[in-house]
């Protein structure tokens, strides 16, 4: 029994992701050993703290069989607009305010895209690629299009509250935020969420096949709008994360990140055509790409080859997967004609 | 109280104008497993869907377990206990087979929250039931088609069902798996749950079924009669209305030269060790059990999987069919088994379906389409096989099912192929349409076609064949002439 | 027999109606004639309608308007190509380090002439051999186009930035340039004059030769396809490799305009091109777009965009991805309408 669910596990996906972040970490570290140390593993979460939120969102929205491009949009939006708005008021408390608005801003974004997509039937990536350029077009140019730096003391606060901070042989600190309680709930509460409400197992229902949840009762238009929703909410909310942690709000920080989301939870194991795909995959993906981004400076590769090495991460391992199931498919359809050969 | 669960009074329900029911009635008993029947746009699938809530009738009664209802919600018809199986069972390929069981109880139930354990239990309960063994944990798409049926019925009886609705079962079902099938199917009935099954094969049913009900042009012609008192030409004259002769073909060429030869053709995990004959003016049935290995057969003569060993010969030439391209270069043409996902393009007009295969043929100056000779070549074949359009470009979708398959042998017939593979060339064609088809593949065979056709309706090899290859678990264990064979007999070694 | 003849003398009505161009070629219309008045009435003067604004708009459409139009192929078969910008500037940087590496300053004028004329080839080459490599991934390992070409992207653009070593390449020759600054006959801009030779070339292709016929019938049933005798995997192949071709030259456009190569450029332009390719007519599920529509949309996008310039407004440049976002979002909900009425028409006529 326990065999059995190891040679499964080791089956999955996520086993694989995994297997690849233990041999690029170890092959750094025989390269350059000074890799092997609490400052490159923490330089590492430190990084992933951020694009994890926006994954945990992209994820949600993937799942459930549809695409978001307002990654970007929302997430810069948000953070762009909450700041500002504290910003005006001469606000001097908490970080809890902007990180409210921020959340509430992507709400009512991630609303529109699930208005569009759901009632209006429009598909999801022609409707996130025009709220996107819409997004980015109201916050440019109502709103503001300067950085702002000098951000409210709340915020700068946040930004320099650290959970603990490590150095490496040269003194040189990497100071884990405490903005990783929040990558650390999001991740926990959307598991909550995917594993035991009957939301998350709709989430996965109408993923994995959408007449057949409409038979079974399942509101499709709803549990669409909601994963919209919290996807924006989500994007908001990372977008704040960005902000606490650069102590700095800049409108255009965030461009192309909705690619870079997208291509962390495939390479995570989610299938783009929704139903399959994990969370813990989904973490692991951006671990696997902020890794590769922190060891090429290790090895002494500029920082200019990491599109390369991410595109052919990706690359490869959709050519993997896609390969395994076009043979899994063969295969297959083979068993069935091969049983009663068997039994002869 | 009556033991009547379902109970249709004078049902109407009109499309844009059309009636697609007539004040149609159904009674259905406890424990009673009904068959429907009924020709393609018959009303039945409007029959079931009014039944359990999707449709709302235009005038008529519907009583549930005593309650009367003039509009039924589809959660008010599983709440009562109707439950539909549809053919492709409704199953969400990417849960376990134990979410697939369990997951819509707590729905019904409106609850927020999953308990794991409960879900496991239930489904297990559910398996147990039924004594049929399935891992709990395996994702649904891992799983046959008879598996994915028992998921199916096993969720339908979780939520208290009292009346399962099942939509053509056993199309995809091997014999062996449909007999297991209706062993469930009575034990059901046993236990007080009414059964619903629509379907056109009444041979397959006609032991567990009490009663029949058939369906013509939206009006009940039989409304619940003993099943024993109808016969396969008794049913053909109540679905059309009109009685049908089957005439045994007889090929008029009777030493036509040898078009396709194979010998000892095996695939890996497909078939071994194939030989066969067919000449031109030879319709050839190949028939066989789901996993005979009869498609597979087909689909390697088409090029999609190359053949692991043996040898092909075209006109006694031997030949390398390695794609789906050398095939077709040989002069093999194939009407797949699925018509709506393989052989047409449903957005697209009757022309275009027709003239794709021909696509390269017709040029301009070298390097463009010769479109007005297109759509000549379309028009010509409209004509010669009698497609019923006033335009052939109309969209295909204009079509009934018939004439969507006389588009598909079109395209083929276009290309003047030698060889032609039909698989399944009736499925979901109405009676009428099926002669005409028939018919038409006599024709062709009379011109000089070689005709394979692949099937498990014996009636339709036995009439439309002149010669019969019966393949058992991957070979060949029977090669008979039509003209001595029996349906009987032939039944017997398919099993 | 009356039939026909009917079809074929009214066959504007057939492109104007049938096929939704009538739609958006007044929508054409409307937006210059609209944007021109707003100007009017903003400004007090007819600039936006002189011939120096059609010459400056002529200029500034063909670079993502010959991505559109190369987005729409793989469109049409079902497919996407996120990786038209990442193929561009990879031609680009690759045309632009071999003139510079090639060219020294005395380099006589008719020598760096066919130095440019090779940069362009050599530009061509490159994009159509990423562009198979996109295909053949897709096509061999039936892979999603949406994520191979989101993964390709990442690398070209990668590869390029590897070549610049993150930096401009700066001081393109004038040959070179004059692709995406000099003037046909004195007026037309360079750029505008491939661009509608690309055009019609595709236009062919699309709607006049077997290739193009093959195209949408995949598009509208891969499998079918494939049992029709359709060789899909070399038509995939080949769509890639044009969309591939129609990038590079696009990205020659750019650099020359902007005399320099720089890998990072114009990242936005792909959404913008599936933007113009979806607002066009191009169903993002197959089977469906036309290089007409393309081009109008194309159009009507520049006009709403050079029409705000008059707005005398700062930072325009994000009013108008508002209003270009807002159209195809407008665009794309009116289109769900009519459909809807159109099929309960049709569900009306059909009894």
């Amino acid at each position: 029994m326990i065999g059995k669910k190891l040679s499964r596990i080791a089956k999955t996906n996520e086993f694989f992701v995994l297997l690849v972040i233990l041999v690029v970490f170890f092959t750094v570290s025989a390269i350059s050993p000074v890799f092997l140390s609490a400052y490159s593993l923490v330089s590492v979460i430190k990084t992933a703290i951020e694009p994890i939120i926006y994954a945990v969102g992209a994820y949600l929205v993937i799942l459930s069989g549809g695409i978001d491009l307002t990654v970007a949009g929302i997430g810069a939006f948000s953070m762009f607009t909450a700041t500002k708005i504290v910003f005006s008021m001469n606000y001097e408390g908490s970080a809890l305010l902007p990180y409210l608005l921020a959340i509430g801003f992507g709400a009512a974004l991630g609303m529109i895209n699930g208005l569009l997509i759901s009632r209006l039937k429009i598909q999801p990536m022609i409707a996130t690629l025009g709220m996107n350029s819409i997004i980015n077009g109201v916050m440019l140019f109502f709103i503001g299009s300067r950085e702002i730096s000098q951000v409210p003391i709340g915020i700068q606060t946040a930004g320099k509250t650290y959970v603990m901070t490590v150095y490496n042989a040269n003194g040189v600190a990497a100071p884990l935020s405490t903005t990783i309680y929040i990558t650390i709930a999001v991740v926990f509460v959307v598991y909550l969420l995917l594993r035991y409400t009957m939301l998350g197992a709709n989430i996965f229902a109408i993923g994995g096949n959408v007449e057949s949840a409409m038979r079974a009762g399942i509101d499709v238009k709803k549990t669409q709008f909601i994963v919209y929703v919290l996807a924006g909410m989500l994007y908001g909310l990372g977008g704040m994360v960005h902000t606490i942690t650069y102590v700095n709000s800049n409108p255009m920080d965030l461009l192309g990140q909705e690619m870079i989301t997208i291509a962390a939870v495939i390479i995570g194991g989610a299938r783009i055509t929704g139903g399959h795909g994990t969370l813990t995959g989904t973490v692991l993906g951006v671990l696997l790409i902020q890794l590769i981004d922190n060891c090429l400076n290790t090895v002494g590769i500029p920082s200019f080859w990491q599109r390369l090495v991410v595109g052919l991460v990706l690359l490869v391992g959709t050519s993997l997967t896609s390969y395994q199931a076009l043979k899994e498919k063969r295969r297959l359809h083979v068993e069935i004609s091969s049983a009663p050969i068997s039994m002869q | 109280m009556s033991d009547v669960i379902l109970r249709a009074i004078n049902i109407n329900k009109s499309f844009a104008g059309v009636h697609a029911l007539t004040d149609v009635n159904l009674t259905i008993r406890k424990g009673e497993v009904r068959c429907l029947i009924g020709e393609n746009g018959c009303g039945k699938s409007t029959l079931i869907k009014v039944i359990s809530g999707v449709y709302t009738p235009d005038s008529g009664e519907l009583e549930v377990a005593g309650h009367k209802f003039g509009k039924l919600q589809p959660d008010q018809a599983m709440s009562m206990g109707i439950q539909v199986i549809y053919q492709d069972f409704s199953i969400f390929p990417n849960l376990t087979v134990a979410d697939n069981i369990a997951m819509n109880t707590f729905r019904v139930q409106k609850k927020k929250l999953i308990n794991w354990r409960t879900i496991r239990r239930k489904a297990q309960e559910a398996l147990d039931h039924l004594d049929v063994k399935i891992d709990l944990d395996v994702k649904a798409e891992a799983l046959s088609v008879a598996d994915k049926q028992i998921v199916a019925i096993c969720r339908a009886i979780i939520q208290d069902a009292k009346l399962i609705i099942m939509d053509e079962p056993t199309t995809a079902l091997t014999k062996k798996e449909v007999s297991s099938l209706l062993d469930i199917i009575r034990q059901l009935k046993e236990e007080g749950i009414s059964v619903i099954f629509v379907t056109h094969k009444l041979e397959e049913v006609i032991g567990v079924t009490d009663t029949v009900t058939i369906l013509r042009n939206g009006v009940c012609v039989v409304d619940g009669e003993e099943t024993s008192n109808f016969d396969a030409n008794k049913l053909a004259f109540y679905m059309t209305g009109h009685e049908i002769v089957d005439e045994k073909f007889v090929p008029e060429i009777t030493n036509g030269k040898e078009l396709l030869r194979i010998e000892k053709l095996s695939l890996k995990d497909g078939f071994n060790d194939i030989t066969l004959t067919v000449n031109s003016g030879d319709v050839l049935g190949v028939t066989g059990l789901l996993g005979s290995g009869r498609t597979e057969l087909a689909q390697c003569l088409f090029g999609q999987f190359p053949a692991t060993s043996g040898e092909i010969f075209i006109e006694g030439k031997p030949v390398k069919i390695r794609s789906v391209k050398d095939a077709i270069r040989n002069g093999i043409g194939y009407v797949p088994e699925d018509r709506l996902t393989e052989g047409l393009f449903l957005k697209k007009s009757i022309a275009s379906n027709i003239f794709v295969s021909v696509i390269e043929k017709f040029r301009k100056a070298l390097v463009f389409s010769d479109n007005r000779s297109l759509k000549a070549t379309a028009d010509r074949w409209v004509k010669e096989l009698l497609i019923k359009t006033p335009d052939s470009e109309n969209i295909i979708t204009t079509l009934s099912g018939g004439n969507q398959q006389r588009v598909v042998l079109a395209k083929w017939l276009a290309r003047n192929p030698k060889i032609l593979i039909l698989n399944g060339p009736t499925v979901g064609v109405d009676i009428g349409s099926k002669l005409e088809i028939h018919k038409v593949l006599r024709k062709l065979a009379n011109q000089g076609i070689a005709i394979i056709i692949i099937s498990d309706d014996i009636p339709e090899v036995l009439t439309n064949c002149n010669k019969v290859v019966i393949m058992k678990m991957g070979r060949i264990v029977g090669e008979m002439d039509s003209k001595v064979v029996k349906h009987e007999q032939l039944a017997g070694m398919l099993a | 027999m009356e039939m026909n003849r009917t079809k074929k003398s009214s066959w504007l009505y057939h492109i104007f109606y049938e096929t939704k161009l009538g739609w958006l070629f007044s929508l054409m219309v409307i937006a210059y004639v609209g944007m021109g008045f707003m100007s009017f009435a903003l400004k007090g003067n007819f600039k936006y309608f002189s011939p120096n604004t059609l010459q400056t708009m002529a200029g500034q459409i063909p670079e993502v308007g010959i991505l559109a139009i190369g987005i729409i192929l793989p469109m049409i078969t079902g497919g996407i190509d996120l990786s038209m910008v990442g193929k561009a500037n990879l031609a680009g940087v690759v045309a632009a380090a071999f003139m510079t590496s090639v060219i020294t300053e005395t380099t006589p004028d008719s020598t760096q002439m066919l130095i440019a004329i090779a940069a362009i080839l050599l530009a061509l080459v490159v994009g159509a051999l990423a562009g198979l490599i996109n295909g053949i991934i897709i096509s061999k390992f039936n892979a999603p186009p949406l994520i191979v070409t989101l993964g390709s992207n990442y690398a070209f653009m990668g590869i390029a930035v590897v070549i610049t070593q993150g930096k401009s390449i700066v001081g393109l020759p004038a040959a070179f340039n004059s692709l995406g600054q000099g003037y046909t006959l004195g007026i037309i801009p360079n750029q505008f004059v491939v661009l509608a030779i690309v055009a019609t070339v595709i236009w062919f292709m699309t709607s006049k030769t077997p290739y193009g016929t093959k195209l949408f019938m995949t598009g509208s049933n891969m499998v079918a396809a494939e049992f029709s005798g359709i060789d899909i995997k070399k038509l995939l192949r080949t769509t890639y490799t044009i969309s591939g071709v129609l990038a590079a030259i696009s990205g020659c456009i750019l650099f020359g305009r902007s005399n320099q190569a720089n890998a990072d450029y114009g990242t936005t332009y792909t959404l913008q091109a599936i933007m113009i390719a979806v607002l066009g007519g191009t169903s993002p599920e197959g089977g469906e777009g036309n290089v007409l529509g393309v081009i109008f949309a194309m159009f009507t996008m520049q006009f709403l965009a050079t029409g705000m310039n008059f707005f005398q407004v700062t930072n325009v440049t994000y009013l108008k991805d508002i209003v270009w976002g807002g159209v195809l979002l407008i665009v794309m909900v009116v289109n769900y309408v009519t459909a809807l009425r159109r099929t309960k028409n049709a569900l009306k006529k059909s009894f």
